[in-house]
């Protein structure tokens, strides 16, 4: 995406995020404890918010009215397409904290930490014996010298789950 | 006296063990390229939840001052910044490891940057008391008048566009509506969500929005990226001490006092640190200089510079941390949220309540510093071969202290769902080229804000007369204008030199 168009869907998203604010205002319980209330401080965040955003928006048409007689964007614009390694680390952590309470804390790091490091390494790195047994021993090591550390010294009880 | 007995608390066989261990830690974080005085705080922070309120704090200062000082190792002897503070020192530090001198570069780095570390130390301990005790009179109008002008230039100073800066600030000031409403005691944006209702945590928030969204990065990365060697240059000069005579140190003093003043000042200011900090002094020594060409080529006056000013920085941003509850960036939000682990509010009331507390975190601060000077000194060849540890392998550990940290905030897994949707926010702020501080300062000042606006209009019965008739307010308020008015006109300016499109079109 150019940088104009990054303003842009931001600028939009700010907008509207500022409507769902003021929005959303309207759900607080009033009380009469001060003169504003709970939901004037929101309220004025969200007018704020709003009038930025339409000023971030106004600025890109600007910029890319000014543009357009100069070069066609598309032509400099790449292709949009899924980073694989990113979405996968997402899922990653995103199983990881769905998965927390029932696999527990040693087990499911070891694979979280096994099967990130792959995903941070250039591709197919897994096949080089070096980074392999490297990244073995850590996600082995690393989850139970945390666990050791924080029940032992720390007194921090991390989820046992499946060892509990 | 105070500081005396500061000193006292400190001198605790394991206060001294933490202050040690925190600050070979930090540098180790620091001269790693890749992580920094944050990630190392973020991996600490957990382990001072059962630590005394004063040991913990204590641990975490000296973490950050060796964070800040660890990037020197890397820019010297890999000639890459192991933190953003040391970008500068590159400059010059690498160019004189390549010819030989590199104990030499490293002996005057660290020597300069304790410099600027004991400058700023005792700038805070007579400053400090003094800005707090100002501060302490301030009537609730005036404290909500300092934090709008801390918010509005953390947005305008750490963006270099207001618009995105302020809207990054909002989102943060909006985030912290979630959940009880200290006033009413109603809930506010929970969507019915039971779990909201204490609001977000401001440790998983703050994981998330600069841990976890770097290694969506770096994994995003991977594919453009080509594997890195790693050349570190051996220290092959036999040098005594650090390098430099007496009569060398006393003629770099006129660069040493100007860099560690604006270290001092820019970290006072919220929403830059010394990242802009050794930049900026770099920048002032070498126009000032009557050899400027020199700079660039291994020249000692601008390590001296990059070093005193960045280490100065983190007494300015202590400073405005502890006197008035301030963050001022990622690394000093995460010592506040060290705080609050400990049920301590930093601000004024701080001084008068714990002021036992407040001198002992001076006295771990001077100590820091002076642990910095020797171990780093003594420990480079160690921490020189640490360097090489590729981050792949590092960031997926530090995510799982993240995770520790996460859930032992609250000890509920929900927080960890709170970090990874934060490391996705914070990911795409990122991209979207939104600065991350206003966004972290805006949530934590948030309360704050909202409760002295309305305290103070419960005092006045609903009227806004008494705020601006207020001199201390006033004043803060038009400097929150000046600052906004001074900003749009540079970007006016910038926008105007920038007549030609077409470098625009490639950004």
């Amino acid at each position: 995406m150019s940088s104009i168009r990054k303003d842009l869907y931001s600028g939009i998203f700010f907008f509207l995020f500022s409507i769902f604010l003021y929005a959303e205002s309207f759900a607080i319980k009033l009380s009469k404890a001060d003169a504003l209330g709970p939901q004037f401080f929101p309220r004025m965040v969200a007018i704020v918010m709003a009038v930025l955003s339409i000023i971030q928006i106004l600025k890109c048409i600007k910029k890319a009215s000014q543009k357009e007689t100069m070069q066609s964007e598309s032509a400099v614009e790449k292709k949009f397409s899924w980073n694989l390694p990113l979405i996968l680390t997402i899922v990653l952590l995103a199983g990881y904290f769905l998965l927390l309470e029932y696999v527990g804390f040693i087990i499911l790091t070891t694979i979280y930490l096994f099967c990130q490091i792959f995903l941070l390494l250039p591709k197919g790195s897994i096949k080089n014996k070096r980074y392999l047994t490297i990244a073995t021993i850590i996600s082995i090591v690393a989850p139970v010298c945390i666990y050791m550390l924080f029940y032992k010294v720390f007194m921090i009880f991390l989820p046992a789950g499946l060892l509990g | 006296m105070a500081l005396i007995n500061g000193f006292i608390t400190v001198f605790h066989p394991l206060t001294i063990s933490l202050l040690l261990g925190g600050t070979i830690v930090g540098i180790v974080f620091g001269a790693i390229p890749g992580l920094s005085a944050f990630t190392a705080l973020a991996i600490m922070l957990p382990l001072t939840f059962t630590m005394e309120p004063v040991n913990g704090i204590a641990f975490l200062v000296a973490v950050y001052v060796g964070g800040c000082s660890g990037g020197l190792i890397s820019a010297i002897l890999l000639g890459i910044p192991g933190t953003p503070s040391s970008i500068a020192t590159c400059f010059d530090g690498y160019p004189m490891a390549q010819k030989g001198q590199a104990k030499k570069a490293l002996g005057v780095a660290v020597l300069f940057s304790f410099v600027g570390g004991i400058f700023s130390a005792i700038v805070l301990t007579y400053l400090g008391p003094l800005i707090a005790q100002v501060a302490l009179r301030f009537s609730p109008y005036e404290y909500f008048a300092v934090i709008l002008l801390a918010l509005t230039t953390v947005s305008s100073l750490s963006a270099g566009n207001i618009v995105k800066g302020l809207l990054s600030c909002l989102l943060g000031v909006s985030l912290a509506f979630v959940g009880i409403d200290k006033l009413s005691s109603y809930t506010r944006y929970t969507l019915g969500f039971g779990q909201f209702d204490a609001g977000f945590n401001l440790v998983p928030l703050l994981i998330g929005v600069f841990a976890v969204s770097q290694i969506m990065e770096t994994a995003a990365q991977r594919n453009t990226k080509e594997a890195t060697s790693c050349v570190v240059i051996p220290q092959t000069d036999k040098v005594k001490g650090f390098g430099i005579s007496f009569k060398e140190f006393v003629a770099q003093l006129p660069n040493a006092i100007p860099s560690a003043l604006i270290g001092l000042v820019i970290g006072i200011l919220p929403g830059i640190g010394g990242n802009v900090s050794n930049l900026m002094s770099y920048a002032y020594v070498k126009k000032r200089s009557k050899t400027p060409e020199k700079f660039g080529t291994g020249f000692l006056d601008g390590i001296v510079a990059s070093e005193t000013a960045n280490n100065a920085t983190i007494g300015g941003a202590l400073i405005i941390l502890l006197t008035l509850g301030i963050p001022g960036d990622n690394a000093t939000s995460m010592i506040l949220a060290g705080f609050q682990l400990h049920g301590i509010a930093p601000g004024p009331l701080l001084f008068k309540t714990s002021a036992a507390l407040v001198y002992a975190i001076f006295a771990a601060y001077i100590l820091a510093n002076i642990i910095m000077l020797i171990g780093e000194f003594f420990g480079l060849p160690i921490f020189a071969k640490v360097l090489c540890v590729p981050t792949e392998f590092l960031l997926p550990i530090v995510i799982a202290f993240c995770f520790v940290g996460s859930f032992s905030a609250n000890n509920r897994v929900f927080d960890i769902m709170v970090m990874i949707l934060f490391g996705i926010i914070g990911y795409v702020l990122k991209k979207f080229k939104y600065p991350l501080a206003p966004l972290v300062v805006g949530f934590i000042l948030a309360p704050l804000l909202e409760e002295n606006l309305r305290r103070s209009l419960m005092r006045t019965n609903g009227s806004f007369i008494p705020i601006l008739t207020s001199p201390i307010a006033a004043l803060f308020l038009i400097l929150t204008c000046v600052v906004i008015v001074l900003t749009v006109r540079n970007e006016l300016k910038d926008a105007k030199k920038k007549t030609n499109p077409s470098d625009a079109i490639l950004d």
